[in-house]
């Protein structure tokens, strides 16, 4: 919405039918939902008809035995405005659902059931998502673990909720006692600060000591142990002195000081909770498990291939980019085994199923992504090391002064060395970092960078080699028509559109998009589609064909001929090109060892590699994944920038995983940070924002520490009064903010 | 100064009720999705739009 403006509309722009943000002028509609939305509101009848309809009811079938009447899909697609209101409009589409709840963020749609309905429902309630133009997969596995997430969330939100009223009516009875209240109404206040502590105490303060415990418990290293060892050494100071009836009292400080860093903890939960947690969608992606070896299935067109089996059909053709990365598809004969998870490309096809689940293929290399993820190293962060040493000084600081100042005497001794512990807690460390960290991911995410956690920022720095994959990371992915040799009319487009309009195969992609504003193709009798060589047709007593030219394939090229009634009208050169930022992006990434790591066959990757200026003796083709994963563990200080399915076991291997294309919720199984984007400029902004994070985290920790080297001066020597350190906590509190809100600009 | 043995209540009391009402809320799970509802309020529902946009068609 916010490109609107009068000026546009001389830029070739208008606005979408239904949501009015501007689309090109050849478009009607900004996107699918809008178009779906659209239609509904001239079209009184609700109901979905469709010939795909019946074989994605099947589709879904297995989710007729789910017992609840809740469930969460996870609507791969979801993007704007309109596909929350199109996919919220699931009670209209079926009698049964009762409500459907839209969680952008995760991209998941939550639907309920009417009570009296059966789950018989669900398969159809999918198949209208997916006809919706969205990819469902049910979050079964996970149903617990969301539900334990949403309930931690609203617990530590609760949490900040009370520290924050008590803080800010705490602050109320405060400001008359600096302002030089005596007496007894200011002992009074006091005690009704002491009265508002206890909440934050008991309650608010809860994650910190578990924290804590966990440090001496296991020897975690965390900020938590000075956090807890401050604010309880400000409590009891403080309920010491009151008691007494002189001295200071540091309520107010300990309570705002905690309200704040618990609000930088939850900001930066939130940030990196956006995605779904990486279990949660494992049960979609590992394919059925109601088959049995030995049973023979029927495969659709484009569907996905649910285990690995031998091809009882004469041939097939099959799209395995899940497993080699490649966009051209590969021609498989009876008897070979199809692997699960590839994509079938033929109008249909039989198979016999040997492995399923977990014993195909694909499925170990599930497995061995699960296992993985345990034996990665933890990152200690800046932070962390820090906390460590500060906890380690101020407490033998403390100790050693309280020690030597007891002999002169012993209630100032007391006083100062636990005022110390108050003012010199690490604050900085304690929310600075967070702050600034959970500000870098927001900004990454706004830039299509999603970023599991913040470790990346700081492990970016230690990264020396760089790998890429080849296809569709260094290159688009998808074939593109290049050039074309000989004449060709408009109504030969249009009957080679014609030809290619029933096919599935990356040319017929590629013409359809080189050649978009054709509409009344002709019809031609009797197409055929042959396998591995072309399609045939005819049309007014003439014989067209596209079929795959057999002196003309080069190995960066894939040549296809024009022939009508046999004769070679024109040749079509298709490649996968270069993207056109990569050049550039690669050099200015000329500090790292740059690789290419490609499943591809040698000529090419070398063409791709020579045109980005990579050494030759940097580049590794014709790699199978688990080669891959060998390069890269036998690499140090490693980032691999890759496809998110088929590097999948490199990019989980790598120190940084970083994937580019591939559902995203496979991705970011094996990936640390995910684009959103296509090509590398986002990898170029993700390392320009992990910078500015990395410096704006050092320079709150330099505020923070000169601030504390100045307040555990003052309160060594006796000068730390309530007021001072009323003064002094709010004063660097605001200076932190304010250094993380310039350096996350 | 006995005003503030009124004020002083009065003020706790507002203070604990909004608390209270927070709790309430969040224990709903009115914050759990702060960014769906921005979208949701995007559109108008089709009724209105069709309102809207009759005088416009010909």
């Amino acid at each position: 919405m916010e490109h609107i403006s009068s000026s546009n509309k001389n830029l070739g722009l208008k606005p979408c039918l239904y949501c009015e943000n501007l689309v090109s002028v050849s478009a009607q509609f900004c996107c699918s939902a809008c178009e779906a939305l659209y239609k509904l509101e001239d079209n009184d009848n609700k109901s979905i008809q469709s010939d795909r309809f019946s074989k994605l009811l099947e589709k879904h079938q297995a989710l007729a035995q789910v017992p609840f009447t809740e469930l969460t899909f996870y609507a791969e697609g979801l993007h704007c405005s309109s596909c929350v209101h199109l996919l919220e409009k699931l009670p209209q589409f079926n009698d049964e659902v009762l409500e459907a709840r839209v969680h952008f963020g995760e991209s998941t749609v939550h639907v309920i059931l009417k009570s009296n309905s059966s789950s018989a429902a669900w398969p159809e309630v999918a198949a209208i998502i997916e006809e919706l133009g969205y990819q469902p997969t049910a979050l079964l596995a996970s149903h617990d673990l969301r539900e334990k997430q949403k309930q931690e969330n609203r617990r530590s939100l609760q949490r900040l909720g009370v520290a924050g009223a008590c803080a800010g009516n705490m602050m109320l009875f405060v400001v008359p006692v600096y302002g030089g209240l005596e007496g007894s109404l200011a002992t009074l206040f006091n005690w009704m600060s002491f009265v508002l502590f206890l909440p934050i105490l008991f309650y608010s303060a809860q994650p910190f000591y578990q924290g804590a415990w966990n440090f001496l418990k296991y020897r975690v290293i965390n900020v938590d142990l000075p956090i807890a060892i401050a604010m309880l050494s400000g409590f009891t100071l403080s309920t010491y002195n009151l008691i007494r009836g002189e001295g200071a009292v540091y309520f107010d400080s300990t309570a705002s000081f905690l309200f704040l860093i618990l609000a930088s903890r939850y900001l930066l939960k939130r940030v990196q909770q956006k995605y779904l947690h990486q279990d949660a969608l494992l049960e979609g992606i590992e394919g059925r498990r109601d088959l049995v070896p030995g049973s023979e299935i029927q495969i659709l067109q484009g569907e996905k291939i649910p285990a690995d089996g031998v091809l009882l059909s004469p041939q097939a053709e099959v799209d395995m980019s899940l497993f080699n990365g490649e966009s051209l598809p590969e021609l498989f004969r009876e008897g070979m085994t199809l692997f699960a998870g590839s994509r079938l490309l033929s109008p249909s096809a039989r198979l016999k199923v040997e492995k399923t689940a977990l014993e195909t293929r694909w499925g170990k290399i599930l497995q061995q992504l699960r296992a993985d993820s345990v034996e990665k190293s933890h990152f200690i962060t800046l932070s962390d090391k820090l906390a460590q040493g500060l906890i380690a000084g101020v407490t033998l600081l403390a100790v050693l002064f309280f020690i030597i100042y007891s002999q002169v005497d012993f209630n100032q001794a007391l006083e100062r060395s636990l005022a110390l512990i108050v003012i010199a807690c690490p604050c900085a460390l304690a929310f600075g970092s967070p702050l600034a960290y959970g500000l870098s991911l927001r900004k990454a995410q706004k830039r299509g960078i999603l970023v599991r956690h913040s470790d990346i920022f700081e492990k970016l720095k230690s990264i020396t080699n760089v790998y890429f994959d080849k296809t569709g990371t260094l290159t688009e992915g998808n074939l593109k028509l290049s050039f074309v040799a000989g004449e060709l009319t408009d109504e030969d487009k249009k009957k080679i559109l014609a030809l290619e309009s029933q096919s599935t195969h990356p040319v017929a992609f590629a013409l359809r998009k080189a050649w978009q504003n054709f509409s009344d193709l002709p019809i031609l009798n009797g197409t055929q589609e042959h396998l591995g060589q072309g399609v045939f047709g005819q049309c007014n007593g003439r014989a067209y064909s596209l079929t795959r030219s057999l002196e003309l394939n080069s190995l960066d090229h894939l040549v296809v001929e024009f022939c009508v009634d046999g004769f070679i009208k024109a040749h079509l050169f298709f490649e996968d090109p270069l993207r056109e930022e990569s050049k550039e992006v690669l050099e200015k990434l000329n500090h790292f060892n740059l690789h290419v790591l490609s499943g591809d066959k040698k000529q090419r990757v070398a063409k791709v590699a020579s045109l980005c200026k990579i050494p030759e003796g940097q580049c590794f083709a014709e790699m199978a994944p688990e080669q891959k994963l060998n390069v890269i563990k036998a690499s140090s200080h490693s980032c691999m920038i890759g496809d998110g399915a088929n590097d999948a076991l490199a990019l989980k291997a790598a120190d940084i995983g970083i994937a580019v294309k591939g559902s995203v919720d496979l991705s970011l199984m094996s990936a640390d940070v995910y684009f959103t984007r296509g090509g590398l400029m986002p990898f170029y902004e993700l390392l320009q924002i992990a910078a500015s994070a990395r410096k704006t985290v050092r320079r709150n920790l330099t505020i923070s520490l000169v601030y504390n080297f100045i307040g555990g001066t003052l309160a060594m020597s006796g000068f730390i009064s309530p007021m001072v350190a009323a003064i002094l906590m709010p004063i660097s509190s605001v200076l932190i903010i304010i250094s993380s809100l310039r350096g996350t600009r | 100064m006995s005003i503030l043995a009124l004020m002083i209540p009065m003020a706790l009391i507002l203070g604990f009720g909004f608390t209270a009402a927070f709790l309430w809320a969040s224990a709903k799970g009115q914050f759990d999705d702060v960014e769906t509802p921005a979208h949701r309020i995007l559109l108008d529902d089709p009724q209105e739009r069709k309102e809207r946009e009759k005088p416009r068609t010909p």
